[in-house]
């Protein structure tokens, strides 16, 4: 990381923080965005994954190992479970590094002051956008309850409305930064946005829905339980992803306009 | 949230990203997109779906459409 240290040319002093250590704080806020998910993916998830095998085996009457699919692949339950423990962990830590890179892009659009505001807002956006919206027409399941003959479809509306979502941000940014340069008053800013929210949310809820059937084993409670579990466990991802950068940022900048003072620059 | 547009004097304008840097965040994505949907694309019949499974509850616990 040193290397790409040295080659980056800071642009301005206390905005200078440095590629490397921009990288640094997103791995670090991610991983412990990821940490907090799994807390609550061991708490709130893993319990009602547990549950909803439970009433599938009774219902097939026998014990299959590979959990709620028969793929023929020979991957245990505790497998799978470290094997998510894992994979939320790595995905945390990923998005974390896209979080820094998108963060330096665009934290100049945001009104508040600190880093930690800034940072916990495009956290807030970046849940609202992949989680929240694509969860009220494609919700979350547990194992065993969706349909493969639905889920190519599912996928694809689920991802079409993330890159629509993300779009429609930067139209909102965009409109916004327009209305400011003609001179438009922060009441019809105001007022502009929320239209523009409401045309979103309008496009949203007219995405075909994707019936899907749930076996009668499966209580209604359940996959409630679940949907709500996966939801609180992407929140903590990003609010914890958002606090943890913020905080580090801050922190970043900080010790180095001292040592730029000590520096006598 | 607000969003803003004169900038106050202390606050840091939108440094300049350069490419390498966006290039690693459209990789980490990228990455985040092929665990995710458990793809298969890149790995052999038996490694996609070894991925599958031992990302399986990952996957529908952070939401992702799965059969
Ligand atoms: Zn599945």
């Amino acid at each position: 990381m040193d290397g790409m240290h040295s080659a980056c040319r800071a642009t301005d002093t206390v905005a200078a923080t440095s590629w490397g250590l921009r990288l640094r704080c997103g791995a670090v806020a991610g991983a412990a965005g990821g940490l907090a998910s799994v807390v609550v993916l061991w708490l709130m998830v893993e319990p009602v994954i547990g549950r909803a095998i439970l009433l599938e085996e009774e219902m097939h009457g026998r014990h299959e190992a590979g959990g709620a699919h028969e793929h023929g692949a020979t991957v245990t339950r505790l497998q799978q479970q470290i094997g998510g423990t894992i994979t939320v962990l790595v995905v945390g830590v990923l998005l974390g590094l896209a979080f820094a890179v998108i963060y330096a892009r665009v934290q100049h659009r945001f009104s508040e002051e600190t880093d930690l505001g800034r940072a916990l807002s495009l956290a807030a956006l970046a849940f609202t956008v992949v989680a929240a919206v694509p969860s009220v027409m494609v919700p979350a399941n547990p194992p065993g309850i969706g349909s493969s003959d639905t889920v190519g479809r599912r996928t694809l509306i689920y991802l079409l409305i993330i890159l629509v979502g993300v779009l429609f941000v930067g139209v909102v940014f965009a409109l916004h930064r327009a209305a400011v340069d003609r001179g438009i008053a922060p009441e019809g800013r105001w007022l502009l946005t929320a239209a523009a929210v409401a045309i979103g949310a309008l496009v949203v809820f007219s995405v075909p829905h994707v019936e899907e059937r749930v076996p009668s084993v499966i209580p209604a409670d359940l996959v409630w339980d679940f949907r709500v579990g996966s939801l609180v466990q992407t929140a903590a991802l990003w609010t914890t992803m958002g606090i943890v950068h913020g905080v580090l940022l801050h922190r970043e900048r900080e010790r180095e306009s001292v040592s730029l003072m000590a520096r006598g620059r | 949230m607000n969003i803003e547009s004169t900038p106050l004097a202390h606050r840091p304008t939108s440094s300049a990203v350069p490419l390498w840097a966006s290039a690693l965040a459209a990789v980490a994505l990228l990455a985040v997109f092929l665990i995710l949907q458990g793809n298969d694309s890149l790995l052999s019949a038996e490694m996609g779906s070894w991925l599958h499974e031992v990302t399986h509850d990952g996957r529908h616990a952070l939401g992702v459409p799965c059969d």
